[in-house]
C-alpha cells in the first residue's frame, strides 16, 4: 500500500522509521546506496586521471538516452546506459582520431547531446514533470524494474573494478609507465570509461542528470584531504558518498526537495567540515 | 653466452616528415652499463621511445632479448625510470608502498591479486633502494631525491634484466645523485642488471658507464669511454659543435 507524500506527512507518522514503510523509500535506498557505492569509486579514477568533467558529459548525453527512451515508451534507464556507453566510447573515439582539443570534445559531446535531446522532447510535446525527475532526481520514481536492473548491473560496475583495481589505479597514474610495464592499456581505458558511463547512467534516477557529477567528485576530494592511500582514499570516500545519499534521502523525503539536490548539499557540507578540520 | 638485451639495426625515425634519426645500429649485451649522450634535441629520449615500444622507427629493426619487438612480450623483463618521476604529480593520493607495487601488476598477470612472491618482490625492491622505512608515507611529503628512489623501486619490482633510465636525476640534489649513481653502479656489478642510461652529462656518464653510445641524430660514436673522449676530443665537437666546456661538461638548455 502505497501512500502519497502528502498523506504520510499528515497522518503524523513522521518518526525516523516510517520512511521504510514505503516500498518506494525502500526502492529509493537499495537503489541509492548501490549508486552511493560504485559513484565515488569511479569518480576516483576520474578526478586522479584529471577527467573530472567526463562524468558531467556522460550524463548530458544519457539524458538523451531518457529523451529517446521516454518518446520510445520504452525503459528511459535502459536507453540512458546505451546512449551513454556509445558516448563515451563515440569521446574517446573522437579525441582519439582529430586534432580537436580533448575539452573540447567534452565540450562538444555536453552541449550536443543537451542539444539533441531538447529538440527530441520538443516536438514530442515539450518538458514535463516525468523529465524533470530526470534532471534533479527524484526518490518516488524508482520502479520495481529499475530496481533489478539498476543493482545487477552496479553490482557488475564494482565486480569489474574488485578484479581490476590494481590494473585501473595503475593507468590512472601513471599511463605511459603502465604501457611499458605491458598491461593493455587501451583495453584498459575503454573498461574505465564504459564503467564511468553505466555508472552515470545508473544515477540519473536517484541524483539526477544535472548533479551526479557531483556525487562522483565531491566524495572523492573530500577524502583525498585526508591524504591517504589510494586505496584508503577510495574507502573514505565510499563512505562519505554512501553517508550523502542516506542524509540526502531522508532530507528528501521529510521535507520533500529533489532527492539529487539534497544528496550533493550534504556531499558539500561534508567536504566543507574535511577543508575546516584539515 | 646469452642473447643481446638490446639490438637495434639501421634504425630511422621521421618527425613530421623530418629525419630524427637515421641508420643507427649498435647492440647492448647482458651486464653492460651503456650510456647514451647527445645534447637536447639529438633524438636521444626518442631513440628510448623506439626500445620502449613506445614509438615505431619508420624503417629498421628493434630486438629485445632475441625477439623482433612486434612480437616481444616479456615487458617485466624490461625496467625504466622515467626523467619526470621526482616531478610525479604530488596531489595523486598514494603512498610508496602503492607506487612500489604498480611495477608488479603486469608480472603478476591481469585480475590476479598479488601472491606471497609478488608481496616479497615488492619488499626486495624497496629494501634495495633504502625505501623501506619510508612505505606506508604518502608521495607527497617525500623530498625529490626520496621521490626518485621510489620510481626506481617500482622500476626493479618487476625483477627486471635490464633497466632504463632517461636523464633520471633532474629535480634531485646533488648529495642524492651521487647516492643514486652508487647505487645503479651497484645494481649493475653486483645484481647484474644491464643499464642503459640516457644523459646529456658527459661528465657523469663517462665516470659511471663502461660504454658510451653518442647520438646526435645518427650515430657518432660508441665505446669505452676513456676510447671516445680520451684522445679524440674532435668527436666532442662532432657531437656537441664547437661551444664544449673545457670540463667536458655540457649543460642543457
Amino acid at each position: 500500500m502505497v501512500k502519497t507524500l502528502e498523506q504520510i506527512l499528515e497522518s503524523g507518522e513522521d518518526n525516523m522509521l516510517a520512511i521504510f514503510q514505503y516500498d518506494f523509500m525502500i526502492r529509493a535506498f537499495v537503489v541509492g546506496i548501490t549508486v552511493g557505492v560504485i559513484a565515488p569509486v569511479i569518480g576516483l579514477f576520474l578526478i586522479v586521471k584529471r577527467y573530472s568533467l567526463f562524468a558531467d558529459t556522460l550524463s548530458h548525453v544519457s539524458l538523451l538516452g531518457v529523451a529517446i527512451g521516454l518518446i520510445a515508451n520504452t525503459q528511459p534507464v535502459i536507453t540512458a546506459v546505451v546512449f551513454a556507453v556509445l558516448g563515451a566510447i563515440g569521446i574517446d573515439k573522437v579525441q582519439e582520431r582529430t586534432k580537436i582539443f580533448g575539452e573540447s570534445v567534452l565540450a562538444l559531446f555536453l552541449s550536443g547531446s543537451l542539444a539533441v535531446a531538447t529538440v527530441l522532447i520538443s516536438i514530442s510535446g515539450g518538458f514535463n514533470v516525468n523529465l524533470l525527475n530526470f534532471l534533479f532526481g527524484s526518490i518516488t520514481t524508482v520502479e520495481p524494474t529499475d530496481l533489478y536492473f539498476i543493482t545487477a548491473l552496479g553490482a557488475t560496475v564494482l565486480i569489474t573494478v574488485f578484479l581490476l583495481y590494481k590494473e585501473l589505479f595503475f593507468i590512472s597514474y601513471d599511463e605511459e609507465a603502465a604501457r611499458i610495464s605491458g598491461l593493455p592499456v587501451g583495453v584498459l581505458g575503454t573498461i574505465l570509461i564504459v564503467l564511468a558511463a553505466v555508472t552515470v547512467s545508473l544515477s540519473i534516477r536517484i541524483v539526477g542528470v544535472l548533479l551526479i557529477g557531483a556525487l562522483m567528485v565531491i566524495p572523492g576530494i573530500t577524502a583525498m584531504q585526508f591524504k591517504q592511500s589510494f586505496r584508503t582514499t577510495m574507502i573514505y570516500a565510499i563512505g562519505l558518498s554512501v553517508l550523502s545519499v542516506i542524509l540526502g534521502l531522508f532530507l528528501s523525503f521529510y521535507v520533500g526537495i529533489a532527492s539529487g539536490g539534497s544528496i550533493v548539499v550534504i556531499a558539500l557540507i561534508l567536504f566543507l567540515l574535511a577543508i575546516i578540520a584539515r | 653466452m646469452a642473447e643481446p638485451v638490446i639490438e637495434l639495426d639501421d634504425i630511422s625515425f621521421k618527425y613530421n616528415g623530418e629525419p630524427a634519426l637515421s641508420g643507427i645500429s649498435f647492440t647492448v649485451e647482458a651486464g653492460e652499463y651503456d650510456g647514451i649522450i647527445g645534447p637536447n634535441g639529438s633524438g636521444k629520449t626518442t631513440l628510448l621511445r623506439i626500445i620502449l615500444g613506445l614509438l615505431t622507427p619508420s624503417s629498421g629493426r628493434v630486438r629485445l632479448f632475441g625477439k623482433n619487438i612486434r612480437e616481444f612480450q616479456d615487458w617485466p623483463r624490461i625496467g625504466y625510470l622515467p626523467q619526470r618521476a621526482t616531478q610525479a604529480d604530488v596531489r595523486f593520493p598514494v603512498t610508496v608502498s602503492e607506487v612500489v607495487g604498480q611495477g608488479r601488476i603486469a608480472k603478476a598477470g591481469l585480475f590476479r591479486r598479488f601472491t606471497a612472491s609478488d608481496a616479497a618482490a615488492i619488499q626486495r625492491a624497496m629494501e634495495l633502494a633504502d625505501i623501506l622505512p619510508l612505505k606506508d608515507r604518502v608521495i607527497a611529503d617525500l623530498s625529490g631525491g626520496e621521490r626518485q628512489r621510489v620510481f626506481i623501486a617500482r622500476a626493479l619490482a618487476s625483477e627486471p634484466d635490464v633497466l632504463l633510465l632517461d636523464e633520471p636525476v633532474t629535480g634531485v640534489d646533488v648529495a642524492s645523485q651521487g647516492k643514486f649513481y652508487r647505487f645503479l653502479k651497484k645494481l649493475n656489478t653486483e645484481h647484474g642488471l644491464t643499464i642503459l642510461f640516457v644523459s646529456h652529462d658527459i661528465e657523469v656518464l663517462a665516470h659511471e658507464a663502461t660504454r658510451l653510445i653518442c647520438i646526435n641524430r645518427r650515430l657518432v660514436c660508441a665505446g669505452p669511454a676513456s676510447l671516445v673522449f680520451g684522445e679524440n676530443r674532435n668527436l666532442l665537437k662532432e657531437l656537441y659543435g664547437e661551444n664544449v666546456g673545457a670540463d667536458f661538461r655540457i649543460r642543457g638548455g
